[in-house]
């Protein structure tokens, strides 16, 4: 069996602006089951991100940093946003617990996942990986598809 | 006509387990009147320092094995059957919080229910930090006369490991609320600006759009390499620095708006420490200052645009000194006629004193909820 290659591409983030249309782009795109892992420092623009894709899902309902609470959910327009956030958390199973399993087995979820990277071996194989990075006040974002 | 309760309060919400038993009356004029006889606690934060933060499955299992102890506790100083027969009511915290944690704490709360057939009493944690400024603190004057209910804390979480005893004797509670009250709730998952008219109803003014101000202490201060809690190694530090760094005081421009934004401030200190040359002292006083500014200048706004008579600190992040004396000193000048309640230092953070403080009103106001375990649960 021959590994189907991973695409990875390197986009700069130029502004707030430039935030935002990735995360309506990328919003378009997603349908339900979809899952979204971000990967980033503190501050590196990951809750921002979730905002702006939350709005462009037709989340009406505040999205703010579940850093305290693990799992948000938001009621979109289409679909339900589940909002993870594993900075807190140390093992794929205690966000299992908290309700990934759940919103994965949902077919009217889209999953995104702060600090994705702390919890890998819990997201399924198709996650779409963005990896935000920051030097200074210039921001990048890598978009990794499987 | 007067009434008395005794309540049994249980808090577990996040890594505090706590057992409070508290005396509550209700004179003919409506006023009421709180004594605490017992408040019990254990704290995980020894637990949670090892791995830099709570973790929701050993937090609960900590519950789980803490909460009995806690109640033999209570029972070395008043024996079960007395116990049984004095208690009107059970209050537990049914949310938000954790929800491993949340089960736990109501499902010990159900079982006495159960077993004594004694009502239960569901409260919602934050108001349980708004009335934890009915329960006795020092009182501690500043200028104009004007008095505080509270100690100033020296930065140091209470009973960081103990299981302490407050017996209070009857009569230093004599903290009132009166309306309309404004409270200003900050912990590390909450920063919200409430409005009450009334005992128990709640007008959400502001809240944050995006980190809460705790979550903002507690993040600059691992940005600075702090251990964990942040916010109390970070107000520590921030004692031997001078706040000289520009850090932004995010939704200051916006005058006639009570929301809160803490992420910006965040980003904005990471980048000051990248790109270093600063003391770290410096760092934190200037993170605290910009912090807890943003605090006191959007309650100052609300205060003045709802003109409440009483106002409150409630949460966590109460228990910071540089917060509780700014406020003060800006309320002075710009609400004279409020008075400010400060929640005494241990009842600042999470505990069972103010889970059974909520719930006595709740009983004796006869204002009754369902009992549902919400970890979202809203005011």
């Amino acid at each position: 069996m021959t590994k189907k290659k991973q695409q990875s591409v390197t986009l700069p983030l130029a502004n707030l602006q430039a935030t935002k249309a990735l995360a309506v782009r990328l919003a378009k795109l997603a349908r339900g089951g979809d899952v979204f892992g971000l990967v980033g420092n503190l501050g590196a623009g990951k809750t921002t991100f979730t905002q702006f894709f939350a709005a462009a899902l037709g989340v009406k309902s505040r999205v703010i940093s579940p850093t305290y609470t693990l799992v948000q959910f938001h009621a979109g327009k289409k679909f339900t946003l589940c909002h993870i956030d594993s900075y807190r958390a140390h093992s794929a199973e205690e966000i299992c617990m908290a309700g990934l399993d759940d919103a994965l087995a949902d077919k009217n979820c889209i999953v995104i996942v702060e600090w994705a990277d702390t919890i890998a071996p819990a997201l399924p194989p198709h996650t779409t990986w963005l990896q935000f990075s920051r030097q200074g006040t210039k921001r990048t974002v890598t978009i990794t598809t499987p | 006509m007067n009434k008395r309760v005794r309540i049994l309060g249980i808090e577990t919400s996040c890594d505090e387990s706590g057992i409070a038993l508290l005396d509550a009356s209700r004179d003919k004029h409506g006023t009421i009147q709180l004594s605490l006889q017992y408040n019990f606690l254990h704290s995980q934060i020894a637990t949670h320092r090892k791995t830099g933060g709570v973790v929701p499955e050993i937090a609960a299992r900590e519950h789980a094995i803490r909460l009995p102890g806690l109640l033999t506790q209570l029972e070395k100083k008043i024996p079960l059957s007395e116990l049984k027969k004095s208690i009107d009511a059970i209050a537990v915290t049914s949310g938000p919080g954790l929800v491993t944690s949340l089960v736990t704490g109501v499902e010990v709360a159900r079982t006495i229910s159960y077993l004594w057939q004694k009502p239960l009493v569901p409260v919602n944690h934050l108001e349980g930090h708004i009335y934890a400024n009915l329960l006795a603190g020092g009182k501690w004057p500043i200028a104009n006369g004007k008095t505080i209910r509270g100690e100033i804390s020296d930065g140091k979480l209470p009973m960081a490991n103990g299981e302490g005893e407050k017996g209070r004797t009857p009569g230093d509670n004599a903290a009132n609320f009166t309306f309309p009250l404004l409270a200003l709730l900050v912990s590390g998952g909450h920063t919200e600006l409430i409005l009450m008219k009334r005992h128990l109803s709640y007008i959400v003014l502001g809240s944050t759009r995006d980190d809460a101000a705790g979550e903002a202490f507690d993040k600059t201060a691992k940005l600075l390499g702090l251990p964990y809690p942040g916010g109390p190694a970070l107000s520590r530090l921030a004692k031997q620095g001078k706040p000289i760094i520009k850090l932004p005081r995010p939704m200051l421009d916006k005058k006639y708006n009570l929301d809160f934004s803490f992420s910006g401030l965040k980003t904005a200190a990471a980048m000051q420490i990248e790109k270093g040359g600063v003391r770290k002292a410096d760092m934190a006083a200037s993170i605290e200052t910009a912090i807890v500014e943003t605090l006191v200048e959007k309650t100052c706004r609300a205060a003045e645009q709802y003109l409440p008579k009483t106002i409150v600190l409630a949460g966590g992040v109460a228990a910071n000194t540089k917060l509780q004396m700014r406020l003060a000193e800006a309320l002075t000048v710009r609400a004279p006629k409020a008075t400010l309640l400060t929640p005494a230092i241990e009842f600042a953070t999470d505990n069972g004193a103010m889970i059974a403080a909520a719930g006595a009103v709740r009983f004796l106001l006869n204002k009754k909820r369902p009992l549902v375990i919400d970890p979202h649960l809203p005011l």
